[in-house]
């Protein structure tokens, strides 16, 4: 208990003079015990008076301790925890001791001096917030009252802003602020009206492009349409076109094969015809010779003829002779009969050999006169065949030219199927790109007309009418895929780097 | 023995030019006008075809979702199917890979280029 008030209660003065009461009690016992050895025979006197001295020593140290503690330890200790009390108290202008000394005596004099001036700067600070604060209470009082003007103003500008807004929402552009705000909302009513002006005007053209884009679209419908069914005639008369070339090339290449094989026979006649001129001209040359040989043969039965004459006188003369020989002469006289009568018989067949190679020598002439004409004719169809020859060739020289040319229209259609192909690509493109250029367009203007700006919602609406309208009349146009799928590739495919075939 | 081919294009002209391309390579051909057509028409061929060429632009039903059906059903499932546009766009060739085709052929197309394709995918 005593203990606890030492440590907690007790002043530091009275703290020390208990510490130094012991320790003086503790000499004084000393002392004591040192006087009354004195008396004890087993000390030496020298011994205790010595220690007598010691004692007394030791108390007056303990005392000049005592007093030096409690002036350089105890008296500062004091006189700053009075001052500290000074201050808490709030005498704030009391001097603080000991500000010059560096132990902690002065340190606690130098920390609470500048506790006490941050005090004093706290008061003043706090002094001049009440006053500031009283004239804020009185400015308050007038702000209130200003303030509850302008919350009236302020309530009356916002309903009129939202009824702008609302107005401006639903989609009226028209809307205007007529009557003027006061003084310092004036710019913002200038500046809703030029908005107001600006989105008015920006959709009035809107629509106004709308309008164009949705006639435009609608006549690239129409037209991409009517190139559609232009490429599908042209695609016929191209196909018409070329089963007919191939049919007249195929008549050209049978002529050209035609006049070539006339041109190979004709030349087969033409070498024929020569060669028969040359068996003409060898059967005439016979004919000649049998004509000699008839000749030579006449003479030879002239010659015949003769000797049958001179036979049968002889044969005569030897009868007459046999005759006059009597039967002697019988037997020779048949015989010359006999003679006779082959020398008769021989000139009858002479005769009749003579008439036969006459008959002949003119049959030959007439045979030569024949082979003669023939061999004139021969030479004409000989002219004639190379006349025709060359015709032929001729003929064949045009066929050959005909097939080249049928090549070069080939060619030609050729080119002109790939140019119909690449122009019914263009088409679907074309095609396709219209109708979405066209839904498109009825997207924004379903959008633009949400708004109002005069009588542009007319305009719209019509012009929205009048794509449908047009859309209607060219129902064969292929329909935008549901899918919402949009063609979006270039019409030139010219510069593609996709040509060809890709394998997936 | 003639390989058929079945054409599915809305556009008369391209599949004049396709028949007329198609018949001079001694194919067999036979046309839709439409994706939706092309299916009624793939369902009743009998034998099925060879290959298919289809555009992708189309009323009705496009080139995707004839592809798509065609793959759908038992017949359809293995044939060769190339696609005829004039779309280049990636997006679009991957979808319609996605579909099932088996190649790309962008219009207008070179006849020799189309029948090399026809070639390679059903083999000569």
């Amino acid at each position: 208990m005593s203990l606890s008030w030492l440590r907690t209660a007790a002043s530091v003065r009275r703290k020390i003079n208990i510490i130094f009461g012991i320790l003086f009690a503790t000499a004084l016992l000393q002392l004591s015990v040192s006087v009354i050895s004195v008396f004890a025979p087993v000390y030496s006197h020298w011994v205790s008076t010595t220690a007598i001295c010691g004692s007394l020593f030791q108390i007056v140290t303990i005392f000049v301790t005592l007093m030096l503690a409690m002036s350089t330890v105890v008296a500062p200790l004091e006189k700053i925890t009075a001052a500290t009390e000074k201050i808490a108290a709030g005498r704030l202008d009391e001097p603080i001791p000991y500000h010059n000394y560096r132990d902690c005596s002065g340190r606690l004099s130098r920390a609470l001096t500048k506790f006490r001036n941050m005090s004093v700067e706290n008061t003043r600070v706090h002094e001049e917030a009440l006053a500031a604060s009283r004239a804020a209470e009185i400015s308050q009082k007038q702000l209130t009252e200003e303030s509850t003007q302008q919350r009236k103003w302020t309530e009356e500008l916002v309903g009129q802003l939202i009824f702008g807004m609302q107005r401006l929402s639903s989609g009226d552009l028209n809307f205007r602020y007529t009557e003027p705000f006061r003084p310092e909302f004036e710019q913002f009513r200038t500046d809703f009206n030029a908005t107001a002006d600006r989105f008015a005007d920006t959709l009035g053209r809107v629509t106004a492009s709308v309008s164009t884009i949705a006639s435009g679209s609608a006549e690239i419908a129409l037209a991409s349409d009517d190139l559609a069914r232009r490429t599908e005639r042209q695609a016929d008369n191209l196909g018409k076109t070329a089963g007919s070339v191939s049919t007249v090339t195929t008549g050209v290449q049978r002529t050209a094969q035609a006049a070539l094989d006339a041109r190979k026979a004709a030349g087969g006649a033409r070498e024929q015809a020569a060669e028969s001129s040359s068996v003409v001209q060898s059967a005439i040359s016979a004919m000649h010779e049998i004509e000699d040989s008839s000749k030579k043969v006449a003479d030879i039965l002239g010659v015949m003829d003769e000797i049958a004459f001179q036979t049968n006188l002889l044969a005569l003369n030897a009868g007459v002779e046999a005759a006059r020989a009597g039967d002697a002469g019988r037997g020779f006289a048949v015989v010359a009969t006999e003679v006779r009568s082959l020398a008769q018989r021989s000139a009858t067949s002479a005769k009749n050999i003579k008439e036969l190679i006459s008959l002949s020598g003119r049959q030959v002439s007439k045979g030569v006169s024949l082979v003669t004409q023939t061999g004139t004719a021969l030479s004409k169809i000989s002219a004639n065949v190379e006349t025709i020859s060359d015709l032929i060739a001729s003929i064949s020289s045009s066929a050959q030219e005909q097939a080249e040319s049928l090549t070069q229209i080939n060619a030609a259609i050729s080119e002109m199927d790939q140019t119909t192909q690449q122009n019914a690509a263009m088409v679907e493109e074309t095609t396709a790109a219209s109708h979405n250029l066209t839904r498109e367009t009825k997207d924004l203007a379903e959008a633009v007309s949400q708004f109002r700006i005069g009588d542009e919602v007319g305009k719209i609406a019509a012009a929205t009418q009048r794509t449908k309208s047009l859309a209607m009349k060219h129902p064969s146009a292929p329909e935008i895929p549901e899918n919402g799928e949009i063609r979006t590739g270039a019409v030139s495919r010219h510069a593609s780097s996709d040509d060809g075939w890709e394998d997936f | 023995m003639e390989k058929t081919i079945l054409i599915v294009d809305d556009s008369r002209t391209m599949r004049d030019m396709l028949r007329r391309t198609l018949e001079g390579a001694a194919y067999l051909v036979v046309d839709a006008v439409d994706g939706q057509d092309g299916l009624e028409k793939l369902e009743a061929m009998n034998p099925a075809p060879d290959a298919i060429i289809t555009d992708i632009n189309m009323p009705r039903m496009d080139g995707y979702g004839f592809i798509e059906g065609a793959r759908g059903k038992d017949r359809g499932r293995h044939i060769p199917v190339l696609v005829l546009t004039t779309e280049t766009s990636a997006e679009k060739k991957t979808r319609a890979k996605n579909a099932g085709a088996t190649g790309w052929i962008v219009k207008p197309f070179e006849a020799s280029v189309l029948l090399s394709a026809l070639k390679r995918v059903i083999g000569s």
